[in-house]
């Protein structure tokens, strides 16, 4: 038995620690604006975990954008309580919406099942394309089914307002929610990579010949992480749904599918959680930023920045501590000799 | 029996989906590398020729082969400084980087152009009567040049040395290049001859359909289930397949209406649950 208070246990535990006290502080000290940048940022660390968890079984999920959608409207349309303005037959529901969300999450998940039993027998390029090609399914259902999803316009998702608390006027609830989804999904996703199973989702993305070969159903392992990726990110999508208080059929598909993929290559794939934290906390806010100055610059800069990552910083934003100590003992050492 | 209106349609999509599918299963086929950022050498190519031919007002066939030659230029340039370092890395790797360069192109584009449909005026005014159906003749002009694009690139694979390295580097790189196939130029030339051809989509395509910079994702979509259906890695599939795939789209789309998206997607899936390899694609090979 190896100890089980290791220096690196220790350590993670206390960066952990740290970064939940400054987000709950944050949200007493930090503006309603900086709220606004925030908030989405958990939201898309929360989908850039599960793209990680796929990725670390050496798949490479396109369709993370299609389950955020799904979440979305299944939230919407479980909660929203406006059928006589909008002509929408779905508000027959009606249910609280943190219900909804559950709901939405396993909806998602149960989807991001099929869809993985399907294609992740044969994974790679195969699984990539399908995914691709089902983020634009999704959004020709929503468009094609008015009554149930509003159409072009889009369907009312309502505020979340259990106990009595106010969400409608502040945004710190919505943050201290999403901040208690995105640390659930953190722990969720790392006690899944520290598991058995994540030791597993790790040999089958190094070698999946000599991981059959010894037994590891490859699929099973691959499927089980879309799964558990495809929940997240429906959880999120209905989080994001109730935060923008609309959803339409344009709110995510192909480019916010590739643009969590951006968030976790930029961050780094390295740690189940840490690298696609670090990726959404520094591209959502700068995405945001950029959108509401410049048409077009967010893409530009994001494509520039995954350039840059790919080249100079293989392992991604969240190691660069990392590069930049090696790079000075490397000096020291060559100075010395 | 769909009118002869709708079959002709047909025939324009299956060949628009053609020439962004043949360029991609081709690069695909003889590097193993799926360049994402194909759709947007597509969309980079229908606003050069918005540029040159609706702004500038240079002749059509010029900006075309200017188009042409600049996109396969950014494809040899592509290969060399882009996919080149991380090729020993695998799929992802170079997949992130293309992908990371579409972002960057798209960003570009709506940069300098902004986000608004930009209409390209008809090359070739006036119509023909066919069977008592009047079709534009740049429609004609898009299948006729894309019919002898794809017979000169068949006539690359199939009947030139140029063409036997290709196949042989298909099949195993590392021993085609034991062989004497300078694998390093001939990947240049087959990225310069698969972006010409998104190239020479996206230049001939500008004046049938609106120019905007979000207009690359969609042929990319459709090319590569495109090439899913035909088989992976096989030209000929693509070929066919991107062909069958326009005439299924407009067929359905006829008979159904908005929902044939939605079954031509099921079809991809049962591709790919009963027969993996498409129609023409073998088990392991590509090419």
């Amino acid at each position: 038995m190896e100890t089980y208070w290791t220096y690196s246990r220790i350590k993670a535990i206390a960066v952990a620690v740290v970064a939940l006290v400054g987000a709950i502080v944050l949200a007493y000290a930090g503006s309603e604006k900086i709220l606004t940048y925030l908030i989405p940022a958990y939201i898309w660390a929360i989908v850039a975990m599960g793209w990680t968890a796929i990725f670390r079984t050496g798949q490479f999920s396109l369709g993370q954008g299609a389950f955020m959608m799904i979440g979305a409207y299944s939230s919407a349309i479980l909660t929203t309580s406006v059928a006589e303005t909008t002509q929408i037959t779905s508000a027959i529901f009606q249910l609280p919406v943190l219900v909804g969300m559950l709901i939405a999450a396993v909806i998602s998940g149960v989807l991001a099942f099929i869809i993985g039993a399907i294609t992740l027998r044969l994974g790679g390029i195969f699984f990539c394309i399908v995914t691709l090609a089902f983020n634009e399914v999704i959004r020709i259902v929503a468009v094609g089914l008015p009554h149930w999803f509003g159409g072009v316009n889009g369907i009312l998702a309502p505020f979340p307002g259990p106990f009595g608390i106010d969400f409608q006027h502040s945004k710190r609830p919505f943050y201290l929610l999403t901040l208690m989804i995105l640390v659930l999904a953190a722990i969720v996703f790392w006690r899944l990579d520290k598991s058995r199973i994540g030791s597993r989702f790790r040999a089958v993305a190094a070698n999946k010949n000599l991981a059959e070969h010894t037994g590891l159903h490859l699929a099973k392992y691959r499927i089980i992480a879309f799964t558990v990726a495809g929940t997240f990110a429906g959880l999120a999508g209905a989080l994001f749904g109730h935060y923008l208080h609309v959803v339409t059929p344009t709110l995510f598909g192909m480019a916010e599918a590739i643009m969590v993929l951006i968030m976790c290559t930029a961050g780094g794939t390295r740690s189940p959680v840490v690298g696609a934290t670090v990726g959404a906390l520094v591209l959502s806010p700068l995405g945001d930023y950029l959108t509401s100055k410049l048409q077009g610059g967010k893409l530009m800069v994001f494509g520039i920045i995954v350039l840059l990552v790919a080249f100079f910083l293989v392992n991604g934003i969240s190691s660069a501590p990392d590069s930049i100590k090696d790079l000075i003992v490397g000096r020291m050492k060559k100075v010395r000799a | 029996m769909p009118p002869l209106v709708v079959w002709i349609d047909a025939l324009i999509v299956g060949f628009s989906i053609i020439m962004v599918a043949s360029g991609l299963a081709f690069v695909w086929g003889v590097m193993g590398i799926l360049n994402w950022a194909h759709g947007q050498l597509y969309m980079v190519a229908a606003f050069l020729v918005f540029s040159m031919y609706a702004r500038a007002g240079l002749n059509y066939f010029l900006v075309l082969v200017i188009t042409i030659v600049v996109i396969g230029a950014v494809g040899i340039a592509i290969e060399r400084i882009l996919i080149r370092p991380v090729a020993n890395k695998g799929f992802l790797a170079a997949s992130v980087v293309t992908m990371g360069l579409s972002f960057a192109l798209q960003g570009f584009i709506t940069v300098v152009y902004g986000p608004s449909l930009k209409a390209v005026p008809e090359v070739f005014s006036g119509k023909v009567s066919i069977g008592g159906v009047f079709v534009s003749w740049q429609r004609i002009v898009v299948v006729a040049i894309a019919i002898v694009a794809m017979l000169g690139l068949y006539y690359l694979i199939n009947r030139t040395r140029m063409g036997l390295a290709m196949r042989a580097s298909a099949q195993d790189g590392t021993v085609a290049g034991l062989f004497g196939v300078r694998t390093g130029r001939l990947f240049a030339v087959v990225m310069f001859v698969g972006s010409a051809l998104a190239g020479l989509g996206g230049g001939l395509l500008a004046p049938v359909y609106s120019v905007d910079p979000t207009i690359g994702g969609r042929p990319l979509t459709l090319a590569l289930l495109a090439i899913v259906l035909g088989g992976l890695g096989s030209f000929k599939g693509s070929v066919i397949g991107g062909l069958l795939f326009g005439f299924a789209s407009i067929m359905l789309a006829y008979y159904i209406g908005t929902w044939y998206e939605l079954i031509l997607f099921g079809i991809i899936i049962l591709v790919i649950l009963f027969r993996p390899q498409g129609m023409f694609g073998k088990a392991e090979a590509r090419v």
